[in-house]
């Protein structure tokens, strides 16, 4: 498993290890029924806080990502379409957000960013 | 209580090379030197300050604090350096009652029992009145206190072998001199054990 | 359980008073403590430590309080203060065999390790050692005897970054099992950031926060804006700015930045000076 941590992007380093897991489950680098590093060795392997991965592992877990066998440790859950597509489409939910914060830098309407859309939709087709 | 001890005679062994060699020029000379009251006592009366110097590195050094956060508790901090006294005391007390008896003995037991039981006395009073005085205050304000005591033992070393015996033989007990001065010196030396554990309690370090 | 658990500790001096403080040390993490020169920090821990009696309050160590099984606690508290206090005259073997004297579960060949990792000599006297070997000899002798809890007054102080970087991460290490736990002040904040669980701000005596340290890094943030958009946003999401002739920067709560706004992460060292600042 690959974690890479950035401390300067600004992004809470739970949500980054939260996402590169998740993403890793999803794309199946990380296959059903494996085991994950335990909490505590990954915050001190990272060189970051314990509550800080203890948070991505109960999210991942809440989201039904990975489950908790007592006294074993953290496993990778088995994949779901449902969960894939919800992820997908919190991924366009971000994009879209992410628009919108540099269209209010630059000062572009909606009207704008509709009609960007649809040129690149036309050069894909 | 033995880790204390062993630092005290680590620093004992370290810082006390000169005052070693000090006291056995001493006890030799006063085995010589007939009966000259100074060399037969200032062996056991510089033994005695041995733990009031000790306890001032101690301070120096940060021990006191330091040790705070170990597994002893201030009561054994305490002892430890008594303890001390009682060591060291006794093994001058010993090679002084052989340095003493060679010359002595012979000739008649009262005058040898007279001078070891100074010797006790010299070797626990000092320490009695100091060591409370330094729990309680600290060693730099007991400095002068210190330096009190060690011209009054030492003046005592003089005054009481002649004025000392003949006034407890004068006494109103049927104990002999010698043995009054030992219990005295003995009870002092406790009241003075408890009295510095209850400073030490307090103090703030 | 928690390691450390203090309530409304209290101690007065003519011209200074601490607390009332509340601190909670869970098991298994690190806590740092921040303040300046004589905010307390050090008569915080001589508190915990029992070497200076409190006017007020009352604290419990790895689940004990007053009286309980002291020496059991002092067994397994492994504590470097500011000066390490060993008589001069001692060199390394002597320190080894009155610890071993002293503590029940002295481990011989863990100081042995130490020693040789951190390059301390056999037979030299300890008043001969420079300042940073007299720290790092503490931090062995702390570390020898298996204590579940290291309470440490600025044990980096005096060392250089690359010796104070291996015993950032021997500290590190020390946690990786949960049950151990590390109470450590220092104003060297830059190592305090890359260790600590939780960050607990002491300024002149009263705990100004005490929260984890990621939440802390993602709640702020440093915003540079003209002053009229600082001054656009809410009063209490703005903790503190700086303003120069071609702008401000401000510590701002990271939700309250505009959108595309011009914002960087925050370290500890800044948060904890503006705040100074602010108090």
């Amino acid at each position: 498993m690959n974690i890479f941590i950035d401390n300067k992007s600004g992004l809470p380093i739970y949500d980054q290890i939260y996402s590169q897991i998740k993403n890793q489950i999803i794309s199946g680098a990380l296959r059903e029924d494996q085991l994950l590093p335990s909490i505590r060795n990954l915050a001190k392997d990272l060189g970051i806080s314990v509550i800080t991965t203890r948070r991505a592992y109960d999210e991942l877990e809440r989201e039904g990502f990975i489950y908790t066998v007592a006294g074993k440790g953290c496993f990778v859950a088995a994949k779901n379409t449902e969960l894939l597509r919800e992820e997908n489409l919190r991924q366009i939910e971000n994009h879209l957000q992410a628009i919108r914060d540099l269209a209010a830098a630059c000062g572009l309407s909606r009207e704008n960013i509709i009609e960007m859309f649809s040129v690149i939709e036309e050069e894909t087709t | 209580m033995k880790a204390l001890l062993l630092k005290e005679f680590y620093m004992a062994k370290s810082y006390m090379r000169v005052f070693v060699a000090m006291v056995l020029i001493f006890l030799f000379a006063s085995v010589w030197a007939n009966g000259n009251m100074f060399l037969i006592m200032y062996p056991m009366i510089i033994t005695s300050m041995l733990p009031m110097s000790l306890l001032s590195y101690d301070e120096k050094f940060h021990w006191d604090r330091y040790c705070a956060a170990m597994p002893f508790t201030r009561s054994q901090v305490v002892s430890a350096k008594y303890i001390f006294v009682l060591l060291s005391g006794l093994a001058i007390l010993l090679i002084s009652a052989v340095a003493q008896g060679i010359r002595l003995l012979p000739e008649g037991k009262e005058e040898f029992f007279s001078i070891i039981s100074l010797l006790l006395a010299m070797g626990l009073t000092g320490p009695a009145i100091l060591l409370p005085i330094i729990y309680k205050l600290g060693s730099e304000r007991a400095r002068i206190a210190y330096y009190i005591v060690i011209g009054a033992v030492c003046a005592l070393a003089f005054i009481l072998p002649y004025d000392g015996i003949s006034a407890a033989g004068a006494a109103p007990v049927s104990i002999p001199a010698p043995l009054l001065i030992c219990l005295i010196s003995a009870l002092l030396f406790a009241a003075s054990w408890l009295l510095s554990i209850q400073f030490y309690k307090k103090r703030s370090l | 359980m928690n390691a450390i658990e203090i309530r409304q500790l209290r101690k007065s001096y003519p011209g200074f008073d601490l607390g009332p403080l509340d601190l909670d040390l869970p098991q298994g993490c690190i806590m740092g403590l921040i303040g300046e020169n004589g905010a307390g920090k050090t008569t915080t821990i001589r508190l915990i430590l029992d070497m200076l009696q409190r006017d007020g309050g009352s604290i419990r160590l790895l689940g004990r309080g007053d009286g309980e099984d002291v020496m059991l606690t002092r067994e397994e508290t492994g504590v470097v203060l500011d000066e390490v206090g060993f008589p001069e005259c001692f060199n390394t073997r002597q320190v080894n065999n009155v610890m071993r004297l002293t503590y029940k579960n002295w481990d011989e060949a863990a100081y042995r390790e130490y020693l040789r990792r951190f390059d301390l000599p056999e037979g030299k006297q300890f008043k001969d050692f420079s300042r940073g070997m007299k720290m790092k000899l503490g931090i062995a002798v702390a570390l020898s005897h298996r204590p579940k809890l290291l309470i440490l007054d600025e044990p980096t102080s005096g060392l250089d970054p690359v010796v104070r970087d291996e015993v950032v991460e021997l500290f590190s290490e020390f946690t990786r099992d949960e049950s151990h736990s590390i109470l450590i002040s220092s104003h060297i904040v830059s190592d305090l950031e890359k260790l600590c669980d939780y960050i607990a701000f002491l300024h002149k005596g009263r705990l100004l926060l005490c929260e984890e340290k990621d939440l802390l890094l993602s709640e702020y943030c440093i915003l540079r804006c003209t002053a009229a958009e600082l001054n656009a946003l809410p009063k209490k999401t703005v903790k503190g700015g700086k303003e120069n002739p071609y702008g401000v920067t401000a510590i701002v709560r990271r939700d309250a930045a505009p959108a595309g706004a011009n914002t960087s992460p925050i370290s500890i060292e800044e948060l904890f000076v503006f705040m100074v600042k602010e108090a």
